[in-house]
Parts: C-alpha cells; sequence; structure tokens
C-alpha cells in the first residue's frame, strides 16, 4: 500500500514538472500572432489609427492571416476585404497595392467607394483631396472627386515620402563626381497644383522612404528624425523599421519582431500595445 | 482486431518449450494462455510504433521499439492482475547476462534523468520525455518484483522467467531511449543506445530457465546504479559556441514571428541567444565573434577558443584586421594579441582594417560632409580624403581602396588616399542589394532579396554566387 503511494506521488510530482511550461505558455504570446477573428470593415468604424496583417502561424498560410486589419480609434479591429501586398493609410483612405495585378486600390472607408490607379507609389493629401501617384519619373497630382490630373517629371530614381502640409514630398537623387561621393540627394516638394518649391540637400543615405510626421515638419527614417526645413538630423535612435508616427512627437518603431512606442527626442520607449501585427506589417496613419 | 484462435499452435509450444528449455512436448494452458495474450499485444504496441513510424515518412527504431514495448508493459499488466498476490520468493529468473543488462541500463538511466532536472530543460517534449522514461522504469520495477513472487508450478516458472527477460531486456534499453530523447548528449550516444537495441535483442532471446537464489533479485540488477553520478556529471553538451573546436564559417539570423528565431545561429546549429541583430562580426580564422549584448547593450568580443567574453570599449559597427591580430570599434582600436587599448577620438566609424592600417570616417551617417582617415597602429593619420559619410563603405583587401554600394543601385571603388573614383557601376539587379563580403581582392559578394551574387568590381559584371558560397565566405542575414 505504501510502495503504490510513494509510487504514485513520485509519478504526480513528475508529471507536473514536466507539465510546468504549458503554465508558462501564453503569458508572452509572440508577437504578430492572430489572436482572435474579426468583423469585415463596414460603416460602423471610427477614424482609422493604423494597419497591420496578423502573423501567420508557422506552415499555416490562410487568407485570414493575409488579410488587412484596421484598427479605429475606438480601438476596434477591422478586417479590410481583398487582401493585398502593401498598405498606406491617408487619413480615411487605404491605399492597398496588389503587385500581381499592377494596381493600387483606393478605399474611400468613409463612403466605401473604390478606385483602381496604376501601380506606383500613392498616398492621398490631409485635405483628402488631392491623390499623388508617383511612377518611375513621373508625379501624377490627381483630384479624388475627378478631374483633370497634373503630371510633373522629376528627377532620377526619385523616393516617394508622401505629403507635408503643403504639398508632395520626394528624394531625388544628383549623380556626383566629386571625390569620395556617388551622389547627393535632396528633399524636394510639390504642391497640389504641381510647382516645385524648393530643395534641401539630405545625406545621400538617409535617403529611403521616409515617415513625415502629422504636422508636416519633420520626416523619421529607421534610426533618424530629420528636420525637413533644413534636412538636418534633430534625433538618433535604434530602429528597423518606421511604422509611423503616433502623435506629433512619438513614433512606433520595429525592433527585431517587436513594436514599441518611441519618443525620439528622449529615446524613451514603451511596447505598442496590443501588438498583433506580424513584424514589419505595422501601418500608422499619415494622419492621426 | 482479429482475436487469436483458442487452439493451441504445436509450433509455437514447441518453440517455447525450446527457448525456456523445458521437456519436448510439455504444453500447459498456462502456457498457451501466456503465448495469446503477449502475442497478441505486443502485436498491438508494434503495429501502433509502425503507424506513428509511417507518419513521420519513414521506418524508425524508436517508434517501434517503443510500441512494441508499450505493447509488453500492457501484457505483462494483464497477467500480473491474473496471479495471486504472494510473498516475494528467492529466485532469479533472469540471465546473468539480462541482469547486467538491465542493471547497467537502469544506472544510465537514472544518470541521465537526474541530468534532465539538473539540466532543468524548458522544453516540454524533453520533460515529457524524461517523464516516460521515469514512468517506464518504475512500471517495469514492478512488474519484476510482481514476477518474482513465490508460485509453484514449473510452467508458471517458465513463462515468469520469460517476462522477465523480455522485461528487462526491452525495458532497458526503451528507458535509455526515452531518457537520451530527454537529455541528448550528442550523436555518439545516440548511436551506442542504436547498439543496445542489438544487445537487448541478442540477450532477450536467450534461453531464461529461472533457478533459485541466495539474495532478492533486486541486488545484483541494481548494481548499475553506481554509474548513475557519472552519467548525470558528465558535462552539458556545448554551450553556444562554448566549444568550438573550428572556427565559426557563417552565422545567420532568421527574422520571424517566433522569438527563438531571431537569434543569430553559428554554422547553422549553435544559437547565440545574447547576441543582438546588429552589430555581428565573425573573426577572420572563425575563433572567435563580435557582438552587442542584448542585455547591457556593450560590444562583446566573445573568444570561443578561451571560453571568454570581454566587454569592447567603444561602439558602432567593428571590424577585425585580415591577420586577425587588430579589432576597431567606433573611437578605439584593440591590440587582440596585447590587450591593449588604442584610443582614436576622431574614428567616427570603422570603413575596415588592414593588416597595417584602420580606415574609417570621421563623421556619423547622419552627416552630409566628411573625411576618409587612415591611421596606422601606432594612432597617427596616414591619410585624409574627402568621403561622403553617409554612404555605406567597406575596405577593399589590401587597404587601398573602399567600395562603395549605394541604395540608388551605384557600386564603386575609391581611393582611400584621395577619395578619387577609380570604378563606377549601375547594378541592375531590380531590388535593393547589401555586401555581404569577399571573394578575393576584385570580386564583392553581394545580395538581392534571397540570391547571392560575385560582382567584378573592374567591370561591374554580376553572376550568381555558387550555392555553398553562403556557407562559406559570409555571415548573411535571412529574413523571412
Amino acid at each position: 500500500m505504501i510502495r503504490r503511494l510513494v509510487l504514485t506521488l513520485l509519478l504526480a510530482a513528475a508529471a507536473a514538472w514536466s507539465l510546468l511550461p504549458l503554465a508558462d505558455a501564453g503569458r508572452d504570446p509572440a508577437p504578430g500572432r492572430r489572436t482572435s477573428q474579426v468583423a469585415e470593415l463596414d460603416r460602423q468604424a471610427g477614424p482609422i489609427r493604423y494597419g497591420y496583417r496578423p502573423g501567420c502561424l508557422d506552415g499555416f498560410i490562410d487568407r485570414d492571416c493575409l488579410t488587412w486589419r484596421l484598427a479605429d480609434t475606438a480601438a476596434r479591429h477591422w478586417a479590410l476585404p481583398g487582401g493585398g501586398d502593401s498598405l498606406r493609410l491617408s487619413g480615411r483612405f487605404a491605399l492597398v497595392g496588389l503587385w500581381e495585378q499592377g494596381v493600387v486600390v483606393v478605399h474611400d472607408l468613409t463612403s466605401g467607394k473604390k478606385s483602381e490607379h496604376p501601380s506606383g507609389k500613392v498616398a492621398v493629401s490631409p485635405d483628402g483631396t488631392t491623390l499623388a501617384h508617383l511612377y518611375e519619373r513621373v508625379l501624377t497630382l490627381r483630384p479624388v472627386a475627378g478631374g483633370r490630373s497634373r503630371t510633373v517629371k522629376v528627377g532620377a530614381d526619385p523616393v516617394f515620402h508622401g505629403w507635408t502640409g503643403r504639398g508632395v514630398l520626394l528624394t531625388v537623387a544628383r549623380r556626383s563626381a566629386e571625390p569620395g561621393r556617388l551622389h547627393r540627394a535632396e528633399l524636394i516638394e510639390y504642391s497640389p497644383d504641381g510647382k516645385r518649391m524648393g530643395a534641401t540637400p539630405i545625406p545621400s543615405g538617409l535617403a529611403g522612404p521616409l515617415r513625415i510626421s502629422p504636422d508636416g515638419r519633420r520626416a523619421a527614417a529607421p534610426g533618424v528624425v530629420l528636420d525637413l526645413a533644413t534636412g538636418k538630423v534633430l534625433h538618433t535612435f535604434q530602429a528597423d523599421e518606421v511604422a509611423g508616427w503616433l502623435d506629433h512627437s512619438r513614433l512606433v518603431v520595429l525592433r527585431s519582431t517587436r513594436h514599441w512606442v518611441l519618443d525620439p527626442a528622449t529615446g524613451t520607449s514603451t511596447p505598442f500595445g496590443p501588438d498583433e501585427a506580424a513584424p514589419g506589417t505595422l501601418v500608422l496613419n499619415d494622419y492621426q | 482486431m482479429q482475436s487469436e484462435p483458442d487452439q493451441p499452435q504445436p509450433a509455437r509450444l514447441a518453440r517455447f518449450a525450446r527457448l525456456q528449455r523445458l521437456p519436448p512436448g510439455f504444453f500447459s494452458p498456462g502456457v498457451w494462455h501466456y503465448l495469446r495474450v503477449t502475442r497478441l499485444w505486443r502485436g498491438v504496441g508494434l503495429t501502433a510504433g509502425a503507424v506513428v513510424s509511417a507518419l513521420q515518412f519513414g521506418i524508425y527504431a524508436s517508434p517501434l521499439l517503443l510500441g512494441w514495448f508499450a505493447g509488453v508493459l500492457v501484457a505483462e499488466h494483464r497477467l500480473a492482475r491474473a496471479r495471486p498476490r504472494t510473498p516475494p520468493a528467492r529466485v532469479a529468473l533472469l540471465s546473468p547476462a539480462a541482469t547486467a543488462f538491465w542493471s547497467v541500463c537502469l544506472g544510465v538511466t537514472v544518470g541521465l534523468l537526474v541530468r534532465v532536472v539538473i539540466l532543468d530543460p524548458a522544453e516540454l517534449t524533453a520533460r515529457l520525455g524524461a517523464f516516460a522514461a521515469l514512468a517506464v522504469l518504475l512500471a517495469v520495477l514492478s512488474l519484476l518484483s510482481r514476477l518474482h513472487t513465490a508460485h509453484e508450478y514449473v510452467d508458471e516458472t517458465a513463462v515468469r522467467a520469460r517476462s522477465a527477460q523480455v522485461l528487462a531486456t526491452g525495458g532497458g534499453v526503451s528507458t535509455v531511449w526515452l531518457a537520451l530523447g530527454a537529455a541528448p548528449l550528442g550523436p555518439a550516444p545516440g548511436i551506442a543506445a542504436s547498439a543496445l537495441s542489438l544487445v537487448a535483442l541478442f540477450i532477450g532471446t536467450r534461453p531464461a530457465t529461472g533457478r533459485p537464489s541466495s539474495r532478492p533479485w533486486w541486488i545484483p540488477a541494481s548494481a548499475g546504479l553506481v554509474l548513475a553520478p557519472a552519467v548525470a556529471l558528465i558535462p552539458p553538451a556545448p554551450t553556444p559556441g562554448a566549444q568550438v573546436h573550428m572556427g565559426v564559417q557563417y552565422a545567420t539570423r532568421q527574422a520571424c514571428s517566433d522569438a527563438g528565431c531571431t537569434h543569430w545561429v553559428l554554422d547553422g546549429g549553435r544559437p547565440l541567444p545574447e547576441a543582438d541583430a546588429d552589430p555581428f562580426v565573425i573573426h577572420p580564422d572563425g575563433t572567435a565573434v563580435v557582438y552587442r549584448d542584448r542585455t547591457t547593450g556593450r560590444l562583446v568580443l566573445r573568444d570561443f577558443l578561451k571560453d571568454t567574453a570581454r566587454d569592447l570599449p567603444g561602439d558602432g559597427e567593428p571590424a577585425f584586421s585580415p591577420d586577425g591580430r587588430h579589432l576597431a570599434t567606433t573611437g578605439h582600436l584593440i591590440d587582440l594579441t596585447s590587450g591593449k587599448e588604442l584610443p582614436i577620438p576622431g574614428l567616427v566609424r570603422v570603413v575596415g582594417l588592414s593588416d597595417r592600417a584602420v580606415v574609417g570616417l570621421t563623421a556619423p551617417r547622419t552627416a552630409l560632409d566628411g573625411e576618409l582617415v587612415a591611421y596606422d597602429f601606432q594612432g597617427r593619420v596616414v591619410s585624409r580624403a574627402p568621403f561622403d559619410p553617409s554612404q555605406p563603405a567597406w575596405l577593399v583587401p589590401g587597404g587601398k581602396e573602399v567600395f562603395v554600394l549605394t541604395r540608388w543601385g551605384d557600386a564603386a571603388r575609391m581611393e582611400v588616399a584621395t577619395g578619387k573614383v577609380r570604378a563606377r557601376h549601375r547594378l541592375d539587379t531590380g531590388a535593393s542589394v547589401d555586401f555581404r563580403g569577399w571573394d578575393g581582392p576584385d570580386r564583392a559578394l553581394i545580395s538581392d532579396w534571397y540570391t547571392l551574387r560575385i560582382l567584378d568590381l573592374a567591370s561591374g559584371k554580376l553572376s550568381r554566387a555558387p550555392a555553398d558560397y553562403a556557407r562559406h565566405t559570409v555571415h548573411r542575414e535571412i529574413r523571412s
């Protein structure tokens, strides 16, 4: 009898020890894991703050985990039907790139209307009236409500950033023959009617896509915040990617596999949460 | 499930009598019942093991063995339940070889289980493996005890001896397999466990007749426990990088949604979880790496030969000299032979080292203008030239030129002494490119998305790198 009791207790203790890892599981879920199903986007959605794609469970890629989700200001999450490869949020517009079809679909999230445009880099102006579209070296400024478009031929290898409060911001690089230098890069802004409004030199190595702050005065790239008026670097920080500006002073950045809210002025950061976005898929609305 | 026919099969009975050294023509209903029950459950277990093995798309020994032995345990349990409970008897049912085999397996298993508890694995599978080994061990011991109890008949002795023989040999090898799965010791013990199975098969199929004994059965069967401390204290499996006998050839880091796959992994197998994503630099002979510690944020030189980790001064992207004797970080040059650290205040970013000089930049990436400066190993300036500090640049082997690769797809060589552009090419890869390493003095390895290419610096010609280049020439980062 005692022997049986000892054996039972020994096995019970061993079983409890074996199953301890299960108790730890789920306390800190990996980011980007699908946690719940969400409803399809409808008119009840509030203003959208950010979008993301939930991560696919390893080896199980399905339609749901490839669907873009939008989070509104009431922290409700909605599924944006139709899938897509890239997402940009410009105010009430969601701009979804479909690479295979070679189109960008512009969803008006308020009216539910959709329009298709040729592939390229796109953003809608803060007042929601003008769609900027860059393809190769041609910048097209197209009224959202329809009407006459303006096209501008820009410099070589332009990089599209988006809208400031004044116009559309691009980086253009010029080849340089100076010793120790291959390019000189400039920020160039075009007004909504297609006029070039000035050029600001910036370090050529920082000429990747920038995230413009909601007030249109600064822009962030991985590692730096630039003053758009002078091209000077205001702050440096550690990040793999910049998802966008949370407000006028704080960024959301990706470090390794997690998203963080970062104040670039002080360097302080806190976890962005709930972080359901697969790493690198979080996109903040251009106009918070 | 089809049950066994009730009619005794003379051939099977004759085989059993031969194996147990019973008189020819010996028959007893008890023996026939024993043969029916054991054959049924062993068959069920073996079939289950075969199904599991097939589900793994192959024929694997461990599911077959463990399935079969699970059947043995069920059969023996059913037989034991039908027997009357009697006091222990001084009888040796196991042959000396089976006793020795079980004894060794018991010692090894107990040692391995202690080892698992000491290592305290976090993985559920390792813990469940240890639990299964313990459960099987206790089940076998319990059944062996029940077999070594008083009884009267020759046929009962015969079946008990056969049961004990099968339990000791099959149980011994099964517990070792399970415990090894929970506390892996590397490939050699795995091979030994496979050999153990053959030994078990040989011993387990030898005659076992049972004989009177002057001492309890468990005394000789427990002698192998003396092995347990030695097994438990075998030095742990190599911790990441702690025992590198050959130099590290390459490292990978896969960025994905699982926290575990963001670690750097050396040579495809040894994780270095304490290392942050950037920077990560491998010593030229592979005996050390430099990384940023995730916890402290400091640069660390991890020397695999000395098994040491040393905090380094400075920051930024460090670089080794080609002979491996010097290491430069932002503002510092370290002589790895003497351990001396030489401050170089103007060195804001390291471009690379030759065997005689450190080449670096005087301004950060965020500046519009700067200079490319070469310092000798005493920290004296050898040359200065204007340079765009935001351009990604690497020192070309030989130390006289730098290689620049811009996000605009331009690749160029520039003289260190003057900044003069010696060759410039536009790369038409259709994607942004990253520098990965060198394939000789005039051939750079670059990658666009998942393709590793060789760029001939003189002609600008791009060619796809051979498949095994990623393994042997560069450290790389894989994104998924």
